[in-house]
């Protein structure tokens, strides 16, 4: 029955994502288990993470395929950020906090080499920036609404539903005061 | 219903398109590489394509490219459905001959309306630009007619159309436009026309305008029915918009010919001869050549036609009487002038009549081809496929496809 085929997607228990490192951009399928991207990424116990049907293209031309394979393995510490499409298939929607927080989002903008970032942030209300960067446990940052350009070249744009932003290339962060 | 070609390296997307698409009520070609895809359009003729981006060997642009290198598949309406959804991929896709975009994940309801809004509007709903060539345009004989240099030299591309139109003078500029007429009805001149059209893709996009007596015959041999006809363009001035004139083309997937049919009822009204040139100087910027079916009689619209074309195809059958009293019509075309754009072709649609020479005597002049009779075109034109498609290497077929290369 069709009606039980509400969308088009990718494979069962698989996300594509756009995985961009300083010079390339690499598309591929990775296994999560349904479980969102952020979870096989800021897993500790590997510095690996495995990529199905990869394409690789320059990131000076990023929508050139300049190369197919069919598996691959990407080291996580050269990954500068993963683009998804939708924010649900990078981290989990269902995070809940103590409604005494109150989490908001902040726009923000940051560097990584080669690229500026803008998006939005969630965060507490009374964050310290210096703090935040300093004791945010996981190793990619989730960025919403993100939109990525090329320093070098701002007519190449990225643009996703969330970004997973390695912590570790991050140069500049900057937190806007108003909240969204 | 539609039959959508799917092109798709994973095959449980496959079997689920499969699924979303007969439910929808149309038909399903399922291809699961770019090479088979590409072989899948040229044999099926599909009303539609899907194309996956990524898929190995070949990708979906150099898929959708392919097809829009082959005549055959140059007008299948393509849609490219991707997990890459950035910008540039648009763009890319865009670049490759897609006319229309999705990323995944899509939900069904917004793809069924995409494929509902595609395949009404067809590949080209208005006509494209070729690549510019930095050719002029074909200019025809001007006797008695100075074109100013700045015009007769102006590159296709960048030509203005209203500058190029020039009121009242119909024979200033010969347009890319192959008229075919015959001098009496039944000698196979919407054939010769559907025919050549299709031939002259070969050599770049081709459209036919069928102007001929309404209800036309173009629609009925290549099986359309017409949604839009040059009725539309009546009523719209001597100048309508390239949209509009775009829209009056209907896509024949199978054929791979933009078609702007006759009226499907009978009607006096025909396009005035300004707005007929207007017309066809749009259509220029889109297609290589336009072929114009024209009635079996010289009217104000086909005198118009004729005068502006830059080749006159005239069909002539091999009805020995047919051809001694045609001559009173062959006075007429020769008063227009048009001996340098005359081309006359001797189809024969029955087996035996008279010989070649015979034709010619009869005729009073030289008959530059004789295009033979082939038992299979009354098939072929029963099933909606010319014979330059369905049976290329036949000798009628070989004929039209050499006097496509020479016009």
């Amino acid at each position: 029955m069709t009606d039980e085929i509400p969308e088009v997607s990718f494979r069962q228990g698989f996300v594509l994502a756009d995985f961009l490192a300083h010079n390339y951009r690499i598309s591929g399928e990775v296994n999560v288990r349904s479980r969102p991207l952020a979870d096989t990424l800021n897993d500790v116990t590997t510095d690996y993470i495995e990529i199905e049907n990869v394409y690789v293209s320059p990131i000076q031309n990023p929508a050139d395929l300049k190369a197919h394979y069919q598996i691959g393995s990407l080291r996580k510490d050269n990954i500068s950020k993963v683009i998804l499409t939708r924010e649900e298939h990078g981290m989990s929607k269902t995070t809940t906090y103590g409604s005494y927080i109150g989490y908001t989002l902040r726009p923000v903008f940051l560097t990584v080499p080669g690229f500026e970032v803008r998006g939005l942030l969630e965060v507490a209300p009374k964050i310290n920036i210096r703090a935040f960067m300093a004791t945010y446990a996981e190793r990619f940052i989730p960025i919403t609404e993100a939109t990525a350009t090329v320093t070098l070249n701002p007519n190449v744009r990225f643009q996703g539903g969330i970004f997973l932003v390695n912590k570790q290339h991050v140069g500049v962060f900057c937190l806007s005061e108003e909240e969204e | 219903m539609a039959r959508i070609l799917v092109i798709d390296d994973d095959r449980s997307l496959l079997r689920m398109m499969k699924l979303m698409l007969e439910k929808a009520g149309h038909e399903s070609i399922l291809a699961s590489s770019g090479r088979e895809g590409i072989q899948s359009a040229i044999d099926e003729q599909p009303d539609l394509a899907i194309v996956d981006v990524m898929m190995p060997e070949l990708s979906g642009y150099d898929v959708c490219r392919q097809l829009r290198e082959n005549p055959n598949t140059a007008n299948i309406p393509l849609l490219i459905l991707t997990a890459r959804s950035q910008p540039m991929d648009r763009q890319m896709a865009i670049d490759a001959g897609a006319d229309d975009f999705l990323s995944k994940p899509i939900t069904r309801e917004d793809l069924m309306r995409h494929l509902s809004q595609l395949l009404a509007s067809g590949a080209t709903t208005v006509p494209r630009p070729l690549e510019p060539e930095g050719e002029p345009f074909p200019i025809g004989p001007m006797e008695g007619v100075e074109i100013p240099e700045s015009q007769a030299s102006v590159p296709a591309q960048d030509a203005p159309i209203t500058d190029i139109f020039v009121e009242d003078t119909d024979r200033a500029i010969a347009l890319p436009v192959i008229a075919v007429m015959s001098l009496r009805g039944g000698s196979g001149a919407t054939t010769v026309a559907i025919n050549l059209a299709l031939g002259a893709m070969q050599h770049g996009r081709s459209c036919i305008v069928d102007l001929a007596d309404v209800p036309g015959h173009v629609a009925v041999q290549l099986q359309l029915t017409p949604t839009t006809t040059w009725l539309n363009l009546v009523d719209a001035g001597p100048q309508p918009a390239p949209k509009q004139i775009g829209a009056s083309l209907m896509m024949h997937a199978s054929a791979g010919v933009a078609v702007m049919a006759a009226p499907t009822t009978y009607t006096t009204e025909r396009p005035s001869p300004q707005t007929l040139r207007y017309v066809f100087q749009v259509l220029s910027e889109g297609f290589k050549r336009t072929v114009v079916d024209l009635p079996a009689k010289i009217d104000p619209t086909s005198e118009a036609v004729l005068r502006m074309a830059s080749h006159v195809v005239l069909v002539v059958g091999d009805d020995l009487t047919v051809l001694q009293t045609s001559s009173e019509s062959f006075r007429a075309i020769e008063a227009l002038n048009l001996t340098a754009q005359l081309h006359v072709v001797l189809n024969r649609t029955r087996p035996g009549g008279v010989s070649f020479e015979e034709a010619q005597l009869a005729l009073g002049r030289e008959i530059e081809m004789e295009l033979p009779y082939e038992p299979d075109q009354t098939a072929a034109t029963a099933q909606g496929r010319p014979l330059v498609m369905s049976s290329p290497a036949s000798m009628f077929s070989q004929n039209i496809l050499h006097l496509a290369r020479m016009l």
